[in-house]
């Protein structure tokens, strides 16, 4: 019986999680400009842009 | 190339930088991890592998058999990990080796070891789900319950569960991951002394289990080297901290400090499974046993720590689940943001800084192979889906060897700062190489048919991007990161 229980729940549980993401994923997507949404870069360190790191650098070496 | 000059990040979670001339915002991913979350997610990935699956090796190479694959196959990921932790600790991008391709090598190149990864997590989250099913049912029958339970609803709940926790935030998923990887990882260690490890005779039987030459290596060097198949079990995923690069507080710091203490885990882990259990369970047993160290822990020492041992499980394989939803979403969702696959992948969320179409995507994927073996009533296909992930695992572990090379050639060391370089390169890639060679060998022996299906798989998927995907490859503003010039160029 409590096996029983467990399923329905798991079932009930699953879709209520699954159709609140669909949901808030297109909410998102209405809300907001496609292109803010993608405007993410490539992540910099602290560590590669501190004094301490530009010292460890060529000061004469070009930047990409 | 763009240059992108990066400021503090404002409390709605936009960023301004400046690009070019002109300001704009955009949305990154939130900075909030340090290096006990990157251990969490390395360990949390793999230690699956010492609950379950890694005793398959004494199957094909007996008891000593299993223990020289621990030891290989630990050097190959000790390897991989020194290797990952010099050239991300100078990466801070999401996509880890991913991005590590598209700095060193190529788009080509690039696209195949972001699907490596894909695939590797995507197939390994499934196997994850379909054994967490597995677990319920086991617990349910010894509980008294004597019908069949419904493994499809409680597949798609773990998945459901985990990714949505995925959806909501970094920070509460790796430090869930953190903790309960935390609890498994010492369920083995209260395994060890309750057993009196540190005396062989006390409550462990070496003698008789382990001592004649038919338990110990029943098939001689050729069951060692086909035990290196099942020995990755014990290492799988660490490589996984990589993808976490771009939420790192300072990734220079946390993902050399995660990665390295976590393989140093995995590996007193993968000794301590292998000495309680070979000291338990007799070989032929142990070769075939679904959850070995659970069994070792019910039969050797009982009560309270069989159940520690049952709690284990269940949240290692939680852990492992949870940390390839967030590493297969960040190799995807940076692939979409180079333009390799469609930049829709690519968007974050506005509010909860994850990479949300990524993870809601995949979601339908890892649910229809973790519920393919229950569909087709065949068992046996869960060891496919996990060989799946090896294979890509490995091929993906090939690649690292030349992009360490041309890392250091590229960026000799001095020319650009790294929060952690290894000693004595070549050797670490030289020796990766070797290994992995083995082991796709070993693979072959086992799984010949899958690993030719993978290639051909890999190889169309090569052909589709070469002719439909590349025209849209974003070149050289695919990279922002202010490193200096490569040498030479």
């Amino acid at each position: 019986m409590i096996v029983h229980v467990a399923e329905y729940l798991a079932w009930i549980i699953s879709a209520l999680l699954g159709a609140w993401m669909l949901f808030d994923a297109v909410k998102v997507s209405r809300e907001h400009d496609e292109e803010f949404l993608t405007t993410s870069v490539e992540g910099t360190d602290e560590l590669l842009t501190s004094p301490a790191a530009e010292q460890l650098l060529d000061p004469t070496e070009e930047r990409a | 190339m763009t240059s992108v000059v990066p400021s503090s990040p404002t409390p709605e979670g936009v960023r301004a930088a400046t690009d070019g001339g002109g300001a704009r915002s955009h949305l990154a991913l939130k900075k909030v991890l340090g290096p006990a979350h990157i251990w969490g997610l390395g360990v949390g990935i793999v230690l699956v592998g010492e609950y379950m699956g890694w005793n398959f090796s004494v199957q094909k190479g007996g008891m000593f058999g299993a223990l020289i694959a621990a030891w290989v196959v630990g050097v190959l990921y000790t390897c991989v990990a020194m290797i990952d932790s010099e050239v991300t600790s100078t990466v801070a991008a999401a996509g880890g080796q991913y991005t590590q391709a598209k700095h060193m090598i190529g788009p080509l190149m690039a696209f195949n070891v972001g699907l490596f990864l894909v695939l590797e997590y995507t197939m390994l989250e499934a196997a994850d789900a379909n054994v967490m099913s597995y677990l319920v049912s086991t617990i349910a029958t010894h509980l008294g319950y004597t019908g069949s339970v419904n493994q499809y609803a409680f597949i798609i709940l773990a998945i459901m569960v985990l990714a949505f926790l995925n959806y909501r935030g970094v920070l509460a998923t790796l430090s869930i991951n953190l903790v309960i990887t935390a609890v498994a990882a010492l369920a083995i260690v209260v395994l060890f002394i309750s057993l009196q490890g540190w005396s062989p005779d006390a409550q462990l039987h070496f003698h008789g289990l382990a001592s004649s030459h038919a338990n110990a290596l029943p098939y001689g060097w050729l069951g060692v080297l086909a035990a290196f198949q099942f020995g990755m079990w014990y290492y799988l995923g660490i490589e996984g901290t990589c993808q976490a690069a771009e939420e790192c507080r300072s990734a220079a710091r946390s993902i050399p400090l995660g990665t390295m203490t976590g393989i140093i885990t995995l590996l007193l882990a993968a000794v301590l499974t292998w000495y309680v259990c070979v000291g338990s369970l007799p070989w032929q047993y142990l070769s075939v046993s679904i959850t070995p160290l659970f069994d070792t822990a019910l039969v050797s020492a009982g009560g309270a720590v069989a159940t520690l041992l049952a709690v284990g499980t269940v949240f290692a394989t939680l852990a492992s689940a949870n940390g390839c939803i967030n590493d297969a979403s960040r190799a995807w969702f940076s692939m979409g943001r180079d333009n390799y696959l469609p930049a829709w992948f690519g968007a974050i969320h506005p509010r909860y800084r994850t990479p949300f179409r990524a993870i809601l995507f995949l979601v339908p994927v890892a649910i229809a192979f973790a519920i393919l073996p229950v569909l087709l009533n065949k068992p046996e296909l869960l060891a496919t889906v996990i060989t799946f992930s090896i294979l890509s695992a490995l091929l993906m572990y090939s690649f690292m060897v030349p992009n360490m090379f041309r890392f250091r050639k590229l960026w000799p060391l001095g020319r650009l700062h790294r929060g952690y370089t290894h000693p004595l390169h070549p050797l670490p890639a030289i020796t990766l190489a070797v290994i992995a060679v083995l082991v796709l060998f070993a693979t072959f022996l086992g799984y010949g048919t899958t690993l030719v299906t993978l290639v051909i798989f890999y190889l169309l998927a090569s052909v589709w991007f070469v002719l439909f995907r590349y025209r849209y490859v974003r070149k050289g503003q695919q990279f922002t990161m202010p490193w200096p010039r490569p040498k030479g160029y």
